[in-house]
């Protein structure tokens, strides 16, 4: 289970005030448990998931994991980035077995878990290819691969399908869901978008801003195994719409600030 | 008043911080010349001080000054002609393919091959005079200024053009309006690179000479094993080398703020 | 009139079309030959040859001085310092500049001996050099290393900077440490500046090996140019200064192949 308890970040601005990116966040995650985050720019999820994955630290409060305080990265995290953030001297091999050499792993031994996690996210017959031979869609499969090799109990994942289109994005949620559902791993998952959240999550935490801080949380109903019909389901629409009436409220009263991401 | 001091403080250590490290490393770099200097460590590093004081002579001696002035002399004449001309070729052939195809072999070649190792032809093409330098200058500074003045012009949006170009402008207004100001930061970087180079070029065209401008008297310096002389004249060479190319970043500097971001590319 | 067979229309087509599709090459090729025949001409009309040799006697002395043994170990002469010296400044400039890029208080501290040499014309130093080491093989390493060390480090340094921090960072989210962090992600990363380095390190290598023969007291191809200017054997000086120029463009020719099968994996 992962806790946050009062976390607290504040970024000097230049002007020299103070920018409370986030205030007072408590947050639990179940097991297993498939939680989105949503909310506008500038409300500090992405530094939440970086705090969670070890790479923020919290200007106040604390972040536990099973009872452990969270000091920094840890073998039970493993974080998809937006950006991919594949290495381009390498190939998709070399990529995906990254997080297991750094965990000591022979060459010969991640070389085999990577070849699982390759075909296990559809890239098969893509192992020798360099990340800039393949699309976006393919790159970030290529970074799923790498957190999946590590066989993390949380997956930490910061807008994944931001950087790809719409089609792809489809595909890459369904994709998604059919892995989780393979193991349920734990997974916090940013998203700027309300029907992916919908659509992916167990429960969803929206966001607002200035203070960041989460406003309400949501337990979504919807049957699962989820396939692209969930979407007509009267509780997919009714749960965007009133998620979308949440967002749209922060955006009129602060206008649009830079993004956090 | 607690607080008051800890702003006092820190807005101060900011204001000097980035000025902080190259000071601390003069600073070291001098105290160590200083010592390898009194331990008599190697002929050619005498004390930090003599070679300060001594510096200070030199600069104000009848042949430094007479030197300087002939290196100067050749700067004023190669330096303006190479980056007029320059400007306008790179211009050219950065806008007209036909002007591109006739030049840029002779760009290609002139910038890739050592042209140190054309001085002997041009000393022996033109003697051993000034004339040399100019050209040793102007063929250490043209080149430079036309790739880097086509590349500028090559790197506006062609969007902004065709834009002007939909408003009715014709050519003319076309270059003085868009293509000039949007290829003017790239340009301006060549012409940053091409004042170092002249600094080079006059040198060692007159270090061949032995018998103009300062790097004439380094040769000579060199020759009487005068090395607290030496130091003061390499002093000389690389400070106003430097000075120049820091007066051109300003220049750059400026017209990077006063342009438009939109009217150049990221790169 | 008469209709024009179909053939005829085709085969003018078709030249036509070649005409169209080559004439950047012949423009090229045709303004180059310009260069040649205006050389050709002039020096043809000359009433001797002391200063200029006609185009076509320089291009046939080539083969004859390759052919001479005492012009081949010549060049030998001349390498050795050349690989030493830039051997040399690779060894020692990549891990500063490695160091560097990580470290701003570092760099910080050297930026003002950085930017000293860079805007120095590093001939100026060469009689310090020999005052200091003699004329020997060890001067002439000096000379080519300070040469070459400068571009090496600061562009090395900057392939670290350019180091995307999202890499370094998912490299820690993996739990890299941070040595594992710099073998893996740092160095790779930073080929791209270091390569550059390298390049323009070898070119100014290339520049420092030929100050050092025209003006040390020579034993290489130095000795040789001053020869033939001595014997006013101009053929033979204008091939020898053709046969540099090649060997530097061929020398950087070669770092550039080197430069793209490291950085293959770029776009």
């Amino acid at each position: 289970m992962i806790e946050l308890k009062g976390i607290t970040k504040t970024f000097r601005q230049r002007d020299g005030s103070a920018f409370h990116a986030l205030k007072d966040v408590d947050l639990k995650v179940l097991d297993g448990e498939f939680l989105s985050i949503i909310g506008p720019s500038g409300c500090g999820k992405t530094t939440l998931m970086r705090m969670v994955g070890g790479l923020a630290k919290a200007d106040a409060g604390e972040i536990f994991i099973d009872g452990r305080r969270v000091n920094g990265p840890g073998p039970e995290r493993a974080i998809v980035f937006q950006n991919f953030v594949l290495l381009p001297w390498v190939d998709v091999t070399s990529n995906v077995t990254f997080g297991l050499e750094m965990r000591g792993l022979s060459k010969k031994e991640a070389r085999k878990t990577a070849q699982k996690e390759i075909e296990r996210v559809g890239l098969t017959g893509f192992e020798g290819h360099y990340p800039h031979e393949l699309s976006g869609g393919m790159q970030q499969r290529v970074g799923l691969a790498r957190a999946l090799a590590v066989n993390p109990e949380i997956l930490l994942m910061d807008e994944p399908f931001a950087s790809v289109d719409a089609q792809t994005r489809q595909i890459l949620q369904d994709d998604l869901i059919r892995i989780w559902q393979e193991e349920r791993k734990t997974v916090i998952f940013i998203t700027h978008s309300m029907e992916e959240a919908v659509y992916l999550s167990d429960r969803v935490a929206v966001m607002e801003r200035g203070p960041g801080r989460i406003s309400e949380l949501f337990d979504i109903h919807l049957p699962r195994p989820r396939d692209y019909s969930s979407r007509n389901d009267v509780e997919f629409t009714s749960l965007t719409t009133h998620i979308w009436g949440l967002l749209k409220t922060a955006y009129e009263k602060d206008g649009d600030v830079p993004s956090d991401d | 008043m607690s607080q008051a001091t800890t702003s006092w403080s820190r807005i101060r250590f900011q204001d000097v911080s980035p000025f902080l490290p190259p000071i601390i490393g003069l600073a070291i770099g001098a105290i160590a010349w200083e010592i390898a200097g009194r331990l008599e460590v190697s002929y050619v590093l005498p004390p930090f001080t003599d070679i300060v004081s001594n510096t200070w002579d030199v600069w104000r001696s009848e042949a430094f000054r007479s030197a300087a002035l002939e290196s100067l002399e050749s700067l004023a004449i190669a330096w303006p002609l190479s980056i007029g001309l320059g400007l306008v070729v790179g211009l050219l052939m950065g806008r007209y393919r036909l002007v591109e195809w006739m030049l840029d072999l002779y760009v290609n070649i002139f910038l890739s091959l050592p042209l140190i190792a054309l001085i002997p032809i041009i000393l022996l093409l033109f003697g051993l005079s000034q004339t040399s330098m100019i050209v040793i200058v102007f063929l250490y500074t043209f080149f430079v200024v036309v790739v880097n003045t086509s590349a500028g012009v090559r790197s506006v949006e062609s969007n902004f053009e065709e834009m002007a170009r939909s408003f009715g402008a014709n050519e003319a207004r076309i270059l003085w309006r868009v293509i000039i100001p949007g290829a003017l930061p790239l340009a301006l970087t060549g012409v940053r690179i091409a004042t170092g180079r002249a600094f080079k070029g006059v040198i060692i065209g007159e270090q061949l000479v032995r018998f103009i401008g300062l790097g004439g008297l380094i040769q000579r310096y060199g020759g009487a094993f005068r090395v607290e002389d030496l130091w003061a004249l390499i002093f000389a060479v690389g400070l106003s080398g430097l000075i120049a190319m820091q007066l051109v970043q300003l220049v750059e500097n400026f017209a990077e703020k006063r342009l438009p971001r939109g009217r150049r590319t990221s790169q | 009139m008469p209709a024009r067979p179909a053939w005829t229309t085709s085969a003018l087509q078709s030249v036509g079309g070649w005409l169209q599709e080559n004439l950047p090459v012949i423009v090229k090729l045709s303004s180059l030959s310009v260069l040649f025949i205006v050389w050709e001409v002039y020096a043809r009309q000359q009433p001797n040859h002391l200063t200029i040799s006609p185009f076509s006697d320089v291009v046939s002395t080539v083969p004859d001085l390759l052919g001479q043994s005492e012009v081949r170990s010549a060049f030998w002469d001349t390498l050795q310092p050349f690989f030493t010296g830039l051997g040399l400044a690779l060894l020692v400039g990549i891990p500063i500049g490695l160091v560097l890029g990580q470290s701003p208080f570092l760099r910080g501290l050297l930026t003002p001996y950085l930017s000293f040499l860079n805007a120095l014309p590093i001939s100026a130093i060469v009689p310090l050099v020999v005052i200091g080491f003699g004329v020997g093989m060890s001067s002439r390493v000096t000379v080519v290393f300070l040469f070459a060390i400068v571009d090496i480090v600061l562009n090395s340094a900057a392939g670290v900077q350019f180091v995307r921090q999202e890499l370094i960072e998912m490299s820690k989210s993996f739990g890299a440490n941070r040595l594992q962090t710099f073998w893996r992600v740092t160095l790779p990363g930073s080929m791209p500046g270091v390569m550059t380095g390298v390049r323009l390190g070898t070119g100014r290598a290339i520049v420092g090996m030929v100050v050092v023969e025209l003006l040390l007291v020579s034993v290489g191809v130095g000795r040789l140019i001053s020869g033939y200017r001595g014997r006013f054997q101009t053929d033979e000086l204008y091939a020898i200064v053709l046969i540099i120029a090649v060997l530097g463009v061929v020398l950087l020719e070669v770092v550039r192949r080197i430069e793209a099968r490291v950085l293959h994996w770029r776009k």
